[in-house]
């Protein structure tokens, strides 16, 4: 029998030797001397068995041995020098069995050369691997540490530890997958943790390696290999149909059993209902991970580990983080767990902008003003500003679902700006159209970018919109991120609010550009009143029938559409009278075509009341009275100098009074339009560059 | 003490069929089964012992619980319930403890309802006292586990002692510590002058000693074990549980 020895610690391996420890010698270091073999006849469990010291001494010359660290059914391992570079290594020796195999050699080469290949920090490296007097090795880098296994049992392990595993051991699957190579055994003695806390996995591909002893030696013949538990069902059943998937099921049995020490076996129950400290969110990446149809398991390595981080970074749960500091969680941080989303939410950030800057860079450029801003703004702010506010409420709001506490404040904030800013500026383009009344309904900007650019624009946005409103939601069921948060009521409403009146909108300025496009479409635009008249006049309605162009020249047909009221260039005696001017006096029209950069021609043939080139065609001589009365067309002409006075051309019509004498001309009243929408065939604007230079 | 285990390195055959397998294949009918089980036992009462002083909070009437778990056992009937294919010894044991004990609990519990069952064959023993509250299984599992591979080496040990006779009782003491490992503090020569013999023979003996240790200690686990292929794997199991738990960790939890 024993006898009693004080505690002492075990000169070997420093543990404590207990006074129970069997002859007072260290239980740990006695097994471990049993388990490393020095020669003689054993056990009979044969190929099992280690190979004998002195053999390995001969067989590794340039190696010392220094103990047996591990043994199992994939061989023994040893911790050994190698001499020359002073460098501890793994050397691990293949059981016997496999080298009587067939084949083995070449499938060890093979196999040998994609594992080399395998350089990644949570990977174990394999140094060398090779065949040395009959025994098969593979010469690998030596982890200080433990595996996952006796991390189990020497401490407990929380859920907040193995969601810091998890993420390395996919890290280092992901690769190894990538370059295609599967585990076929990820079970916890094979995830190693070394003192500085870095995951290691180890045996990539030994299982296929040495696989069971099957007749031709071959695993490709379909004989199931892995460890029974933590083995795939499709690895059972089908082991020549496997690929990466079965190693994403033996990943998540292995977080099963870290987070709750048990195996998922049979009708097994979620993480959660074992240990009731956890996260229930977590329990939907493990059971999907454990999912017997692989397709509806995680698809990558990289899945399980986005899934993964997202909880350990944004776990709401606050048991979750045991130790940590209670940090809440930053905008940047959910945007970097949540590109997507963010993406989204940055683009719909740009819209907004780009509907701010591009109104005033537009105005800027043609020297208008505000009232013109206003309306540019106004108008863009519509296409540009309505889905991007929608866009950028609804990401936002994502984002503060994903974490970020003041998302839903963000975005409500996002989705009332414009709204504010487009009843701002309503406002301002119709006090300007008070203030200013010959500003009338005409003055409305709509020139080529609105015309063709905006309308592409918004219908990208908008099927963007959809689109990814619509991937969302397919997302959101299996997404365990968002498993727990149900959508406000009010927000879905808003989102259905903010749905209807984008498309509503975008109906109704689709019809007011075509509305707008004279000629070309069949709908009429008039050149002045179109209702009651003001200051008692009578009705003008002066109707641009077509617009086109010719090379560089505009013409214009306008009709004269009054109904009531003969309208004659010379109408001199009703038109006074109906102004209340009395007298002898006449009515003309004026037609002016406005502009910042004319020809230098247009100066020499412009009239005092002219300032654009007015010629008919054929006749190119100069102003010329034209007879526009009820019911008939004239054809206006004007030549333009460049593609860009085009844009910021106006075509001005003028009523005139003549009193007394005929030098004194009053202006009744001037309706404009402007034309840049007109030359909407760019035949003209690439005809007119081109002669230009 | 025991007959046939001393035998065991020296003729494999024989042994294929382990004292466990006696026990599983006749359901611990046959009078050999009975014997075997008896046996078997006899050399790991520790861990239950350890297991139901843990289990109970370090009751004073552990050890009759024990007894009682043991004799019942031994009546038999509960080995219907264990499957040949569920291999280990060592597991069987630590279920069945768990089973007795759980049992012995909802007995207590209906008991102190008002309901009278009998106590089969305990009556002696003072059930209230057991106190469950809170127990960690995984560590009272990792707890019998130590002491299962403990109580091995133990009879390892003695069986090699007693193998070698009263005759080598001192060089025994004195050598012991190398069936570990080489010594750090003495060296061959060194004991050789304690002993009176050479260096060489010193490490011939500690050499033969070692190997007859191995072979000892190996077939003790696989007499617990249905297939003898998982020695290996049971001894570096128990490697394991060696390493990650010490004794002074795994009492000052409970």
């Amino acid at each position: 029998m024993s006898v009693a020895t004080p505690p002492k610690s075990c000169p070997r391996c420093n543990s404590i030797i207990s006074e129970d420890s069997p002859g007072g010698l260290c239980p740990r270091c006695l097994m471990q001397f049993v388990a490393m073999s020095t020669g003689g006849a054993d056990f009979p469990t044969g190929d099992r068995l280690p190979p004998e010291l002195e053999t390995l001494r001969a067989a590794f010359p340039h190696l010392e041995i220094l103990e047996l660290i591990g043994q199992g059914g994939m061989g023994v391992v040893y911790k050994a020098r190698q001499t020359k570079l002073d460098r501890i290594v793994a050397l691990k020796i293949l059981p016997a069995r496999l080298a009587r195999e067939t084949l083995f050699a070449e499938r060890f080469e093979r196999e040998g050369r994609m594992l080399a290949r395998l350089n990644h920090p949570n990977i174990v490296g394999v140094y060398d691997f090779g065949q040395a007097d009959g025994l098969y090795y593979l010469m690998m880098e030596y982890v200080d540490g433990v595996n996952l296994r006796q991390a189990f049992a020497s401490a407990h392990f929380t859920p907040h530890q193995a969601l810091s595993v998890i993420p390395k051991i996919c890290e280092a699957l992901q690769f190894a997958h990538d370059e295609g190579v599967l585990h076929r055994d990820i079970k916890p003695e094979n995830i190693l943790l070394d003192t500085k806390g870095r995951v290691k996995i180890a045996d990539f591909g030994i299982a296929k390696l040495s696989g069971p002893d099957d007749k031709t030696g071959l695993t490709e013949t379909g004989a199931a290999i892995g460890t029974p538990h933590y083995m795939a069902p499709e690895q059972v059943e089908r082991p020549s149909d496997v690929d990466h998937r079965a190693d994403i099921y033996s990943l998540g049995v292995v977080f099963y059993e870290m987070l709750t020490g048990e195996l998922p076996l049979g009708r097994f129950a979620a993480p959660s209902e074992r240990t009731a400290t956890l996260d229930a969110r977590i329990d939907q990446i493990v059971m999907r991970s454990l999912e017997k149809d692989r397709d509806r398991r995680q698809q990558s390595a990289k899945e399980v580990r986005t899934e993964v981080e997202y909880l350990s970074s944004h776990a709401s749960d606050k048991r979750m983080q045991h130790n940590e500091a209670e940090t809440k969680p930053s905008i940047m941080d959910s945007i970097e767990s949540h590109p997507r989303y963010a993406y989204r939410s940055t683009l719909a950030i740009a819209l907004v902008i780009a509907s701010i800057l591009l109104p005033v860079a537009f105005a800027m450029n043609r020297d208008v003003g505000m009232e013109t801003i206003a309306s540019y703004l106004a108008m863009i702010s519509l296409w540009l500003g309505i889905p991007g506010t929608f866009l950028g409420f609804l990401h936002l709001h994502y984002l503060g679902l994903s974490g970020y506490r003041n998302g839903l404040m963000t975005s409500v904030l996002a989705f009332t700006f414009w709204p504010l800013a487009i009843a701002i500026c309503t406002i301002l383009w119709i006090a300007g159209s008070l203030l200013s009344p010959f500003q009338q309904r005409a003055s409305t900007v709509v020139d080529l970018f609105e015309l063709i650019v905006l309308p592409v624009i918004s219908i990208a946005v908008f099927v963007f919109g959809v689109w990814s409103t619509k991937k969302w939601i397919e997302k959101t069921r299996p997404d365990p991120r968002f498993a727990n948060k149900a959508i406000h009521p009010v927000v879905e409403v808003l989102h259905f609010v903010m749905k209807a009146f984008t498309v509503i909108l975008w109906a109704m300025f689709g019809l007011f550009i075509l509305y707008m496009t004279p000629g070309t479409t069949g709908i009429k635009s008039t050149l002045g009143y179109d209702g009651k008249p003001q200051n008692n006049l009578p009705e003008l309605n002066l109707e641009i029938v077509k617009i086109s162009s010719i090379e560089n020249v505009l013409v214009i047909d306008v009709k004269d559409s009054s109904s009531s009221i003969q309208m004659e260039t010379s109408d001199v005696d009703e038109g006074a009278q109906i102004a209340g001017m009395g007298g002898n006096s006449a009515t003309q029209f004026r037609i002016i075509f406005e502009g910042p950069n004319l020809l230098p021609e247009a100066e020499v043939l412009a009239s005092d009341s002219y300032q654009g080139k007015v010629f008919f065609p054929g006749e190119p001589t100069g102003p010329r009275e034209f007879d526009l009365s009820r019911g008939k067309t004239v054809t206006l002409a004007f030549a333009l100098p460049d593609a860009k006075s085009a844009l910021a051309c106006k075509l001005r019509v003028e009523r005139e009074i003549q009193e007394g004498t005929p030098s004194t001309m009053t202006v009744l009243d001037a309706h404009q339009m402007h034309l840049f929408w007109a030359p909407c065939k760019l035949g003209m604007y690439n005809a007119y560059a081109e002669r230009g230079r | 003490m025991t007959e046939p285990l001393a035998r065991i390195g020296n003729s494999n055959r024989r042994f294929m069929t382990t004292q466990w397998t006696h026990v599983l294949s006749a359901r611990g009918e046959s009078a050999e089964a009975k014997e075997s089980l008896k046996e078997l036992c006899d050399r790991y009462y520790s861990p239950v012992l350890a297991f139901v002083n843990c289990y109970t909070h370090r009751d004073q009437n552990a050890q009759d619980w024990t007894q009682a778990f043991f004799a019942k056992l031994l009546e038999g009937r509960s080995l219907d319930t264990v499957l040949p294919s569920k291999g280990k010894f060592r597991s069987y044991l630590l279920g069945a403890v768990k089973h007795f004990l759980s049992d012995e609990r909802s007995k207590h519990q209906a008991e102190k309802r008002g309901g009278a069952v009998e106590h089969c064959g305990v009556e002696d023993v003072d059930v209230f006292s057991i106190r469950v509250a809170k127990y960690n299984e995984k560590a009272l599992d990792a707890l019998f586990d130590r002491q299962w591979a403990l109580s091995i080496l133990q009879l390892s040990l003695q069986d090699l002692e007693k193998e070698l006779g009263a005759s080598q009782s001192t060089r025994f003491e004195l050598l012991r510590p190398w069936l570990s490992g080489d010594s750090i503090e003495l060296s061959h020569a060194d004991i050789g002058v304690k002993l009176g013999v050479s260096a060489e023979a010193v490490k011939v003996t500690i050499h033969r000693w070692r190997k007859r240790f191995r072979e000892i200690v190996k077939a003790h686990i696989a007499s617990t074990l249905a297939d003898i292929a998982e020695v290996d794997e049971e001894l570096s199991y128990l490697i394991q549980v060696l390493a990650s738990t010490s004794s002074a960790t795994m009492y000052t939890t409970y």
